[in-house]
Parts: structure tokens; C-alpha cells; sequence
């Protein structure tokens, strides 16, 4: 029943390499569906009130990190611009959403509440004793350190000191067995400082609203809305900027659970258990190449690095 | 400005460093029931008595996990009683109001017989099975983990468990036609390992099995 995994033959690890470049790609496409026939056992460790405790931080991660990157600057402009993002993040998941509290089932004797790993937490079972030799093992998780991943985003801004962001991707087919990747997003911001601070100001306050709406497949779709406060300080080149808002998200995961040689489908509805997202960014502008760099959280800690290239219109010539 | 610029380039690449292929170590569960059937149909005390193989538990199990994630290789951890609950479905000759039940385990490679359930009073007026956990005794259920055990170490296992029923009507002498199940609940814990999505999802060990 033992045997060593692919890992440790070489040739298969060649192989691995040669498929890198691959990955690379499907990196940049957020590629969840790299990996359609194992998406299933990601999920299937639990069905009822377990299986909530066990999939919650994926639903926390995953929602903070797709309201995270979603500013690419903190001033708007006054002249009309388009900017072409891509948006990346990293999230680090807290101490705290690794574990939760599991029951064990009414079958079980006697009833047990322990803290065991949710899907990002340890890898080990957690073995619980009952009576007369009885025993009930939870789960591991996967011991996630770290959940990446990158959107592109364009941008459409400085008219009425507003500025519009659009996210879309679709691939894959319904057809297979993993279905079709799907990613909707859509963000406006409008500045408030034009209104009370004078024009040229190295202030900016801006008011924004993210709308995020994804299908992970047939496992996992997820709705999400976000409005937040942006407040920053910027020169030509560079800018920095803090930003705090308020989330609320859906999460709703199906998968099939197996037991006693039968499949039973599940979806679990989840819903972001941390609706304030608060982050830091800093912002360079170089021509037309943009970076910004920054973090938010707090749980999970996340870190966002947008690369962009905007283009925007000429400055009209002021007449002596 | 130019020097910051190519600072912030490179750290957001670091974000995403290189790396080979990595591996999360995965340990899971799978839970089955044994079902062991008995046909009770006297007036007087019964033995009746159903083989559990330990080779068949661990193919069921085992089974349940290779449709999981097809042909990859895995590592058994433990393979123990869950739950035990008791099923008894009355027959139209009965004419008995109860029995009193209690069993036995006996390894097909050992003489002795160890208690598995203890004496009590089962109700055959009962819908669905009751939970007989707090009747199992816990040497018999050493015995079952045990011969378990040794099956996955391929050590034993050939053999199966006699697992007797034994008891009889109340009142004495009234005809007690039933079938008796004992459903056996197993829990099999296995760890293998499961490729990562490269820079997507970062586990934090390498596995190793």
C-alpha cells in the first residue's frame, strides 16, 4: 500500500519542468482549472456544519483578495485616461483560520467538539478516542502558506473625476467535467477631493464600490461587493495611499461527498466572516508604466503588486 | 527614480519566485459500514454468527479512495471502529416482545472468544437501528482494530472474525423471528501526496509519504 510519490522519480520531474512554462501561463490566467479531476478531492473532506468550518477560510481569502489591487493610483486624473493592469496578489492566511471547531457525528459516542485543520490548516489528522475502543479521525488540510494569484484589469478614468475598472475572463468549456472558469469584475471610484481641496492639490480622497462575480468551475461561485474610502498623497511620479471599506460576499462551494459506496452532492453557502478590508498601497508613475505595490488585510494578510501601462489624452494648451 | 522603479519590479516578480513543482501532503478519511446480517428464528437461545474479512473491509475502503484520485499512490494510516448501531427488523411469526442479545468475536486464528457486545435488552419494536456504541466492549474491539491492523501490514488478515449474536427471547419460550444487523461503521486515515498548483497555492512542507 506504500509507494513513493511522482516527486521522487526523475524523469517524471523532468517532465514537471518541461511543463513550467505552461504553468506560467496558466498563472496568469488564474488557473484553478489546471487541474479539473482533482478539484473535487479539494473540497470533499466533510458534508453539514463541518464542512463550513473546514471550507471558511477559502471564502475569507478569497473574497478579501479579489478587493485587494483594485486601485491602481491614488489620483483619478482630470484628463482622460485608459490604463491596462495586471493586478496581482498573495494571501497569507492567519494563524486563527487555521483550524475550526469540528463535531464529531451523532453516531459517535461521545459527542466531541475539537479544534482540527480547515482546508489551509495542518495536513495531519486529528484523531478523537470515544468509548469501548471507538475512535474518529477528522481530516488535514493542506497547510497552505500562501494563495496567489493575477487578473488583468483595464481602466477607463478621468472624466468628472470618476474612473471605471473592468475585469472579465471566461475560459474553459460547461462541458467538462470541471466546467467553465468565469470572472466578472466591475469598480468605479470618483474623487470627493475635487470638491473641497484646489485643483493641483497633492491630496486626493476618492469613494469606490468593487463588484466581483466568479464561477470557479461547477465547485465554487462566489458574489461579492465592496465600498470603500481611498485617501492619499501624490506628486507626478509617485503616491502613496490608505483605503478602508466595508465587504460582503457569498461563497458557495458544491462538490460530491462519498460515503458507504454512495455520492451525495453538497453546497455549502458561505459568507466572508471579515467584512472590513483595510490597505496600504504606494504608487509610481513612470510615463506611461505604472507599479503599485501594497498590502491589506488583516485576515488574511495580503500583498498586491499591480504592473500597468496607461494611456491618456494630451493636456490642452493654455492660451498666453 | 528609474533605480526605485527597477527595486519595485523585482520585488513584485519575488512575489512569485521561481519554483519547481511542489506537492501538499494530504491526509484524509473515508468511512464505510459493514453491514453483518443475522436471521433469528427459534423459541429457544440462539447463536447465530456472520464472518467479517478484514482483506474486504480494506478493499472497500481502499476502493472509495482510488475513485478519489484514480490510480495515485497512498499510504494506509489506521484503519478502526467508528460507531456500532443495531438494526432489528421484526418478522410477522414473531411473536416475542424482546430479546436479549449479546456477542461474541472470535479471530478464525485464535480459539478463544472475546466479548464484543455486551448483554442487553434489544427493543424489536424499533424502526431504525438503535446506537450500540455504549454496548461494545473493548476487547472486542481490539480484536477487530487488531486483525485490521495487521491486514494493512499484510501480517494477517487472511482469516476472517466470527462474529456471533447470541441470546435469546423474552418471555422464555415465545418465538423470536427477526433479522438482526449489526451495521459497523470503519474509519480508513490515509495520507498521499497531491500536486500543488504552482504559484497559485503554496503548501509549506514538501510532502513525503
Amino acid at each position: 500500500m506504500r509507494g513513493l510519490s511522482p516527486l521522487f522519480y526523475p524523469d517524471i520531474f523532468v517532465k514537471n519542468m518541461a511543463t513550467m512554462k505552461n504553468k506560467i501561463i496558466l498563472f496568469l490566467l488564474i488557473s484553478y482549472s489546471a487541474y479539473p479531476q482533482k478539484a473535487n478531492n479539494f473540497f470533499d473532506a466533510y458534508i453539514g456544519t463541518n464542512a463550513q468550518g473546514y471550507l471558511q477560510p477559502l471564502a475569507d481569502m478569497t473574497i478579501s483578495g479579489l478587493n485587494t489591487g483594485i486601485q491602481p493610483s491614488i489620483k483619478i486624473g482630470d484628463r482622460f485616461n485608459v490604463r491596462l493592469t495586471l493586478s496581482t496578489v498573495s494571501m497569507f492566511p492567519d494563524k486563527t483560520q487555521k483550524t475550526f471547531m469540528g463535531e464529531t457525528p451523532d453516531s459517535f459516542t461521545p459527542k466531541t467538539t475539537t479544534a482540527v485543520p480547515t482546508i489551509i490548516g495542518n495536513s495531519s489528522t486529528v484523531k478523537v478516542a470515544g468509548v469501548n475502543g471507538t475512535s474518529y479521525v477528522f481530516s488535514g488540510g493542506y497547510n497552505i502558506s500562501r494563495l496567489s494569484w493575477a487578473t488583468p484589469q483595464i481602466s477607463f478614468g478621468g472624466f468628472f473625476g470618476s474612473e471605471i475598472s473592468l475585469r472579465f475572463m471566461t475560459f474553459g468549456n460547461s462541458a467538462t467535467e470541471f466546467g467553465k472558469f468565469s470572472q466578472l469584475g466591475v469598480g468605479v471610484r470618483h474623487s470627493i477631493s475635487q470638491y473641497f481641496l484646489k485643483k493641483g492639490s497633492p491630496y486626493a480622497i476618492n469613494v469606490g464600490y468593487q463588484f466581483n462575480k466568479s464561477d470557479i468551475g461547477k465547485y465554487i461561485k462566489l458574489q461579492s461587493n465592496y465600498a470603500y474610502l481611498q485617501a492619499g498623497i501624490t506628486n507626478k511620479n509617485i503616491g502613496a495611499f490608505i483605503y478602508g471599506g466595508y465587504q460582503m460576499g457569498t461563497f458557495d462551494v458544491s462538490y460530491t461527498y462519498k460515503e458507504d459506496n454512495s455520492s451525495q452532492t453538497q453546497t455549502v453557502n458561505l459568507k466572508n466572516q471579515f467584512p472590513v478590508l483595510v490597505g496600504v498601497g504606494t504608487h509610481i508613475q513612470l510615463g506611461f508604466f505604472s507599479l503599485t505595490l501594497g498590502a491589506s488585510g488583516m485576515k488574511p494578510l495580503i500583498v498586491f503588486g499591480n504592473i500597468g501601462f496607461r494611456f491618456q489624452s494630451k493636456q490642452e494648451k493654455k492660451q498666453p | 527614480m528609474k533605480r526605485i522603479l527597477i527595486l519595485s519590479l523585482i520585488c513584485s516578480i519575488g512575489i512569485f519566485s521561481c519554483q519547481g513543482v511542489q506537492f501538499f501532503r494530504v491526509e484524509k478519511t473515508v468511512s464505510s459500514t459493514k453491514v453483518m446480517t443475522y436471521i433469528i428464528n427459534t423459541t429457544e437461545t440462539f447463536n447465530s454468527y456472520s464472518t467479517l474479512f478484514p482483506k474486504e473491509i480494506i478493499e472497500t475502503l481502499t476502493n472509495e479512495v482510488r475513485n478519489s484520485f484514480g490510480t495515485r499512490d497512498y499510504t494506509i494510516k489506521s484503519l478502526t471502529i467508528q460507531s456500532l448501531s443495531v438494526g432489528v427488523r421484526k418478522n410477522s411469526t414473531n411473536t416475542a416482545s424482546s430479546a436479549k442479545i449479546s456477542s461474541l468475536v472470535v479471530n478464525a486464528g485464535s480459539a478463544s472468544a472475546v466479548p464484543f457486545i455486551q448483554e442487553h435488552d434489544a427493543d424489536i419494536d424499533q424502526t431504525s437501528p438503535y446506537l450500540a456504541n455504549a454496548f461494545l466492549r473493548a476487547g472486542g474491539t481490539s480484536v477487530v482494530n487488531t486483525a485490521l491492523a495487521n491486514a494493512i501490514k499484510q501480517t494477517g488478515g487472511v482469516n476472517g472474525l466470527n462474529i456471533s449474536i447470541v441470546g435469546n427471547p423474552i418471555p422464555a419460550k415465545t418465538r423470536i423471528s427477526i433479522i438482526l444487523t449489526l451495521n459497523v461503521k470503519f474509519t480508513l486515515e490515509y495520507a498521499y501526496c497531491e500536486e500543488t498548483l504552482s504559484y497559485v497555492i503554496n503548501p509549506l512542507e514538501e510532502c513525503q509519504l
